[in-house]
């Protein structure tokens, strides 16, 4: 048993089985996942009034009324800025001489700005509404005018989230709109 | 001591026979330079055998030289002429080559090279160029209308224009005309009556230099041009008859026959009143002999390709509609004229390229819009109807429509007065009218400026 234990126990035999159970550490330590990172801390941005200048209807729709509006805005970022102003304009002016250029309750179209140039997602009711061309280049214009107040280069359209030549069959949407393309 | 007198008394005989080799060379190479008066112009011959010759590169303005050795092929003032290219220079310049000189051969002197350049014989040359040449002076004489004639065929009629040498010429329809421009050729204005009936009369004009030739080209009659080379002269035959295939541009015809859109958009409501008024204003066209065309029939939206497709084809695209906004104070018809380019950028390519009478048969100029516009609000007026005018950017799809387009709005159906008005047979037999007379009366007159026929 003696002379057994001696043939196993061998220095080598010794080092060899050490060098295993470190390796067998080793792997084990390696294939830990990583340690779950803390949440971020939820930071709620500050809300503050911007003045902005939203554009609407006068009552012969024929041209731009402009309202100067505090709106309350959640940050500073111009996408945010551009989302307030659009939401601002749904609502309608303040007014009397002003027309809402889309029914009340309507919903807000999205808005995204990539480099210097807007792109809006008119909701898919927008194309149902029974206007003329005077209404329609309203729609379009008063909303472009309001989003290129600040900044800006130009805004394309999507009705339902697709290009679509048209919005009512009245105006070319196929191309993003300037200030040049609604003047005064 | 022989020996080496015998090799030198060889060295001085080779030395002697070297340079009478080298002193015969040079006297069979040798040449003289020349002044010479080329088309006008100042420029250097060399004399071979008596004869100037003038090179490759001091010809290349009058005339097109083309090396295919061993023959040289020359085209200018109409002429065709193949020079065979002798390298030996004192042959080249005698009569034993022969030369092409149009359709035929003749014995002349030919072109050659000298120190690698090629030369040309200028008597040659103004023999088969029909010039004008004596020593130090090479004349190109003006190309003059010498005679012009006409014969009456069964299926076609001919005119022969004679001019004393070949001019380029151009071809060109323009409405019901067949207008020949021959350059460089001054002509007296004159009408020439013919015994044909496909030519009855022809007019020739001079024209900033040029003589422009112009023929009338009836309807179903083909045409064809081409000259004939003859020595001393060039003849252009013009025939024109039904006995020619029709090889005129489709464009060329459209103005006489038109195509009309009449583009009623939902008017909503119980009374459909832009499909009323535009079923109205195509009986009236088409009773008149006009093409119309609608781009609904019935109550269904208009799928948008199709109306893109007919504006595109269209000559005339008129959008009818009602206007709706919710709280507007806005009565009475409105008409909106697009302003700016067009969507389709073929056809603001199409308007910057000119006023050529097929680009403007393709594509009309903004100007269309507002002629008809203008003959529309007049023709309401005397109806006693009021109507204002605004510019839209971007229109559609009038902005695909070549010619002219706008949209007519008929009236605010949310106004008491334009409801009433709207909903009134007597309103839409009064547009209708006017919307009819102003665009036969806008066609009739673009039919004749773009055809030059009433």
């Amino acid at each position: 048993m003696l002379r057994f234990l001696r043939i196993i126990f061998t220095p080598m035999n010794i080092i060899g089985l050490l060098l295993l159970l470190a390796a067998s550490y080793a792997k084990q330590f390696v294939s830990q996942p990583p340690p779950q990172p803390p949440a971020p801390r939820l930071q709620l941005e500050e809300v503050q009034p911007q003045k902005m200048v939203i554009y609407f209807s006068d009552k012969d729709v024929t041209s731009y009324v402009k309202e100067t509006r505090n709106v309350n805005v959640e940050g500073q970022t111009p996408g945010k800025l551009a989302q307030a102003a659009t939401a601002t304009w749904v609502k309608g002016p303040q007014q009397a001489n002003a027309l809402r250029v889309v029914p009340a309750g309507s919903v807000t179209p999205q808005v995204w700005l990539r480099g210097q140039h807007y792109i809006v997602n008119l909701p898919g009711s927008y194309a149902k509404l029974n206007y003329g061309l005077s209404g329609e280049h309203m729609i379009i214009c008063s909303l472009t005018r309001t989003l290129l107040e600040r900044s800006g280069q130009d805004v394309s359209f999507l009705v339902g989230g697709k290009n679509v030549p048209t919005l009512l069959g009245h105006l070319n949407i196929s191309r993003a709109y300037t200030k040049a393309d609604c003047p005064d | 001591m022989n020996v080496h007198l015998r090799s030198r008394s060889r060295l001085k005989t080779l030395g002697l026979s070297a340079v009478c080799f080298l002193l015969l060379g040079v006297a069979g190479a040798q040449y003289a330079f020349s002044q010479l008066k080329l088309a006008g112009s100042d420029s250097q011959a060399i004399i071979l055998g008596g004869a100037e010759y003038a090179s490759q590169s001091a010809l290349e303005g009058v005339v097109n030289i083309t090396r295919q050795d061993p023959y040289v092929r020359v085209e200018g003032l109409g002429h065709e002429l193949v020079f065979p290219i002798d390298l030996d220079n004192a042959r080249a310049a005698t009569n034993y080559n022969s030369v092409q000189l149009d359709s035929s051969r003749v014995k002349a002197r030919s072109a050659t090279l000298v120190g690698g350049t090629l030369y040309l014989p200028l008597d040659t040359l103004a023999r088969g160029l029909g010039a004008q040449y004596h020593t130090g002076e090479f004349v190109i004489p003006p190309s003059t209308l010498t005679n012009v004639s006409s014969r009456a065929g069964k299926d076609t009629d001919r005119v022969v224009i004679d001019l004393s040498r070949a001019v380029p010429y151009t071809e060109q329809i323009s409405g019901n005309s067949l207008i020949v421009t021959i350059k460089g050729v001054n002509a007296n204005t004159r009408i020439y009556a013919t015994q044909g009936s496909f030519i009855p009369k022809f007019q020739v004009t001079g024209q900033n230099g040029n003589a422009v030739i112009k023929l009338p080209l009836g309807a179903g009659a083909g045409y064809r041009v081409f000259k004939v080379i003859r020595p001393g002269s060039v003849r252009l035959v013009i025939d024109i008859g039904p006995g020619l295939p029709r090889s005129v541009p489709v464009l060329a015809d459209l103005p006489r026959a038109p195509l009309i859109v009449l583009d009623p958009m939902p008017a909503g409501g119980s009374n459909d009143v832009t499909l009323d008024v535009a079923r109205s204003t195509a009986e009236l066209l088409s009773k008149a002999g006009w093409q119309v065309k609608l781009t609904r029939q019935a109550a269904a939206s208009i799928p948008a390709a199709q109306r893109e497709d007919l504006a595109r084809r269209s000559q005339v695209f008129i959008t009818l509609s009602v206007g709706r906004f919710p709280g507007g104070n806005r009565q009475g018809i409105t008409l909106y004229q697009p302003v700016g380019d067009a969507s389709a950028q073929i056809v603001n390519s199409y308007r910057e390229a000119g006023s050529d009478p097929l680009v403007s048969a393709a594509v009309g100029s903004g100007g269309e819009t507002k002629r008809l516009s203008q003959l529309l609000l007049g023709e309401l007026g005397s109806r006693g109807l009021k109507s204002a005018t605004q510019q839209v950017t971007r229109m559609y799809p009038s902005g695909e429509a070549p010619h002219a387009a706008f949209e007519l709005e008929l009236g605010w159906p949310q106004s008491a007065t334009d409801q009433a008005a709207l909903s009134s047979p007597e309103q839409t037999t009064k547009v209708s009218e006017a919307l009819a007379l102003s665009v036969a009366s806008f066609l009739k007159a673009r039919a004749t400026n773009l055809t030059g026929v009433e």
